[in-house]
């Protein structure tokens, strides 16, 4: 029984054992061709870069598990941000940065609610759902608000933007962090804590387990899922408004585009495609090691036009390694049940 | 003394004006198994659906501890304490073993915070209520078959069932872990849980029932206690007329050519040093319990698990057979134990699931297979294997279980192969379908076919056979010729160590 058991920890705890290794490698590799690397400032700018891709990434894994693939999230972010930034423009609005915030997120959830009715209503694949939406969200924002970028945020948005939360005097000046990387920590530790200490989070495994099950057992899944659309739209909101807090403008559509990357980030971090799988340590490592890779190959001399092709191989590799490994695992299985 | 736990009365129910319950009044008391037989279409699955709350009958009533419900819901039926145990147990395979089994009382029905060692506590509790050791942490999709259903139990347990239906729940287990499970039922009927088994499996529904009941198009006509029922009766009162099962063939004659010579072939961990001659026209029967290498025999004949050890020749011929391109190239057809997700296209028509073996015989002039060449080809087998559709266009999914069968045979028929391996040929076929299929089995061979039947089946291999091969730990235990034996002492034999 103990074995068992230890083999279960073993694998469930491989692919994020597995990106710690590839981090470290490509860390000290990096760091060995350009000791540039290491330093306080590059540091915080690679996590600047996750902050925002990381909160696309836990709205799209919370969808993942349940048996999803998201493709709407960028839509949503940037969709709830700019009409979030129009509204309190319109409003003469001149209060906190955390407003925008709080403006986006009732659009966020509006969107995702959308996205869940559908879902959760008529049984639609969520891919063909969001591929849907997505156009949807875009459209009517171009429509309705015009497509031009909002550079005259709020005062209170630029004040974020250049609040710190650390500040580290390196030599050459002083680089600082801001704190809205301390907000996905928060919600990051918030999505782990709902997915493994509460009844709703393991009813999101149990969805992607098998989803006919949970609806035998009572559960009213047409409302698991409006209220899990829900709050993935409203995490994905947050991520916009902090990437017009972060680069100081609405862009319409300034994270389209995004969606294929952070998709395989998540898958990167272990979660299952199919859904009943994924953790919020290993989508976070996942969506570092990108950031790693799309902020430093730079600095090491590579041209930033192999940037993609340097991601494509690490993500093909990262997606194929625990697909190899799980086909080996069920041929050795069948061989010891038959 | 016996309390009526539930009441089903004078319960009709039609679909679009077709009959499936009519007038069906059941009654099951407090610490009852019961058990519910009846061919496919019957009503079985219909009636238990009305027990659960998803169908809402026409007419009728349904009266549980004196209360009489205008309608029940599946709240109702939850809350009376009724647990269902499907075919495929229901469990979530990406959960543990203690989530899935507290799943209804913490999850479905819990507050907002969930507890992993609150989970654990549930589970252990309702575990060791039918004394089952596991590891409630592994997931539940680690576990064998056989573990799987007795999680199923516990979770069923684990939420107060009064009433524990098994649909079919026996259709993949081995007879070992039959025993294991009736026992478990004997043991849930002391501690006052009722059980209502569904079974196609005869024996199984002799053995272990206090009270039988047979639906048979609709209608009930057995309802009594199980004691002094024996198969014959209940096969009467499920079909309305006598099938015989107790066809004894007689040994091939030794002139016969041999089709396939197995010569001390092996494989690690799955069986070693095997030996067996198979004649032309001969049906040669293979069991053992799961594990003993009947299975993993089956798939190295066909190249899926390719032998390491050992030769095998057809008809004379030494052969190598590494892949299934090499079996099908030297005529061995072999019909998996699972048709649905290994023998069957399920979304696909009939007629295409019957072409594609033979979709390069059927070209045409220019090269390309038309759509009236795989009509008439499904059409010719559907003839032929009296398949039960009104059109071979219509998708697979839409047959009942026999019929499903007959399609996965028609396949492998159509490529006329010289050797035909079929591993549970009959398994969820209702008791009529079923002995058709093994008499056109039979008429196969006449043919001058080979075949090797594996099954748990013991009633059906007997009723096939010519030759009965038992194997154990991966090797052969014992061949007999059919009519020296029976199935009392292929049963001891089966059991022995």
């Amino acid at each position: 029984m103990r074995t068992i058991q230890q083999r279960f920890k073993r694998t469930a705890r491989t692919q994020e054992a597995i990106l710690l290794l590839v981090i470290a490698i490509v860390v000290t590799l990096l760091t060995a061709a350009n000791p540039s690397f290491m330093t306080i400032s590059n540091i915080f700018d690679i996590l600047r870069i996750m902050t925002v891709s990381g909160m696309m990434a836990l709205s799209c894994l919370l969808i993942m598990i349940s048996g999803g693939v998201d493709v709407s999230f960028p839509a949503v972010a940037d969709a709830a941000a700019f009409a979030g930034a129009t509204i309190l423009l319109q409003a003469h609005f001149n209060g906190s940065g955390l407003v925008l915030f709080l403006t986006a997120i009732p659009l966020g959830m509006l969107m995702g609610a959308i996205n869940g009715f559908f879902v959760g209503w008529f049984r639609i694949p969520t891919m063909i759902v969001t591929l849907g939406t997505q156009s949807l969200f875009y459209g009517a924002s171009l429509y309705f608000l015009g497509g031009v970028s909002i550079f005259e945020l709020p005062q209170g948005t630029k004040d974020l933007a250049q609040k710190a939360l650390i500040t580290v005097d390196s030599g050459s000046g002083t680089s600082s962090l801001g704190p809205l990387f301390l907000v996905l920590v928060i919600m990051a530790i918030g999505v782990s804590l709902l997915l493994h200490r509460t009844s709703f989070g393991r009813s999101i495994y149990a969805l992607g387990g098998n989803e006919m099950v949970v609806e035998r057992s009572g559960i009213n899944i047409r409302l698991r899922y409006l209220c899990l659309y829900s709050l993935a739209g409203a995490i994905s909101a947050i991520a916009g408004a902090a990437n017009a807090t972060i680069y100081r403008n609405a862009n319409p559509v300034g994270l389209q585009g995004q969606e294929m990357g952070i998709i395989a980030a998540v898958v990167l971090g272990g979660a299952l495609i199919t859904g009943g799988k994924g953790s919020v340590t290993g989508t976070l490592l996942g969506v570092l090691l990108i950031a790693i890779i799309q902020n430093s190959l730079v600095l090491v001399g590579i041209p930033s036009t192999w940037q993609n092709v340097v991601i494509g191989i690490v993500l093909a590799a990262g997606i194929a390694i625990p697909a190899v490994r799980h086909l080996i695992d069920a041929r050795n299985k069948t061989e010891v049940l038959i | 003394m016996a309390e009526p736990l539930v009441s089903l009365c004078n319960i009709r129910k039609e679909f679009a004006g077709v009959v499936a319950l009519d007038d069906v009044s059941v009654t099951i008391n407090k610490g009852q198994v019961c058990c519910l037989a009846g061919e496919n279409g019957s009503g079985k699955s219909t009636l238990i659906k009305v027990l659960s709350g998803m169908y809402r009958p026409e007419h009728g009533t349904i009266e549980v501890d004196g209360h009489v419900y205008e309608s029940f819901t599946p709240a109702d039926a939850i809350r009376s304490g009724f647990q269902f145990i499907y075919q495929d147990f229901s469990l979530l395979p990406n959960l543990s073993v203690a989530e899935n089994i507290a799943f209804g009382e913490l999850v479905a029905s819990g507050g907002f915070l969930y507890s992993v060692q609150r989970a654990r506590t549930i589970a252990q509790r309702a575990l060791s209520r039918i004394n089952f050791h596991v590891d409630v942490d592994a997931p539940a999709g680690e576990l064998t078959l056989a573990e799987r259903q007795l999680v199923a139990i516990a979770a069923a347990l684990a939420k107060d069932a009064r009433l524990i239906v098994m649909d079919e729940a026996t259709t993949a287990l081995s007879r070992k872990e039959v025993e294991q499970l009736l026992a478990i039922i004997e043991d849930l009927r002391s501690q006052g849980v009722s059980t209502l088994f569904v079974s196609h499996k005869l024996d199984e529904v002799v053995s272990i029932s206090d009270h039988t009941i047979v639906l048979r198009n609709g209608t009930k006509v057995a309802d009594r206690p199980a004691e002094g029922m024996n198969r014959a009766e209940l096969i009467n009162a499920m079909t309305g007329k006598d099938v015989a099962m107790n066809h004894v063939s007689e040994p091939i004659s030794a002139d016969a050519p041999i089709a396939l010579e197995v010569s001390h072939v092996s494989r690690p961990h799955c069986f070693s040093d095997v030996s067996f001659q198979l004649h032309e026209g001969e049906i040669l029967g293979v069991t053992g319990l799961l594990g003993s290498g009947r299975d993993t025999l089956a798939l190295a004949l066909f190249g899926l698990l390719p032998i390491t050890e050992g030769t095998i020749s057809i008809y004379g011929e030494r052969v190598s057979i590494r892949n299934p391109r090499d079996a099908m190239k030297h005529g061995i057809g072999y019909v998996p134990a699972d048709r649905l997700t290994e023998g069957l296209f399920l979304d696909h028509s009939i007629a295409s699931n019957v072409a594609i073996r033979t979709i390069k015989q059927i070209r045409n002039a220019i090269g390309l297979v038309t759509r009236g060449a795989i009509v008439r080809t499904g059409q010719d087998w559907v003839d032929r294997l009296h398949i039960k559709t009104p059109n071979v266009a219509n998708p697979v999914s839409g047959l009942s279980g026999g019929n499903q069968q007959r399609v996965v045979l028609a396949k492998w028929l159509s490529g006329k192969p010289r050797i035909l391996i079929l591993n549970g040929p009959t398994v969820g076929v209702d008791i009529k379908s079923k002995s058709e299929i093994l008499d056109q089995l039979r008429e196969f061979a006449a043919d001058g076919m080979a075949v090797i039947v594996i099954s748990d089946d013991i009633p059906e291999l007997l009723d096939v056979s010519n030759r009965i091969m038992l194997m154990r730990s991966g090797s052969i235990a014992a061949i007999r010729e059919r009519k020296d034996i029976t199935e009392s002492n292929l049963n001891e034999l089966l059991v022995e160590q």
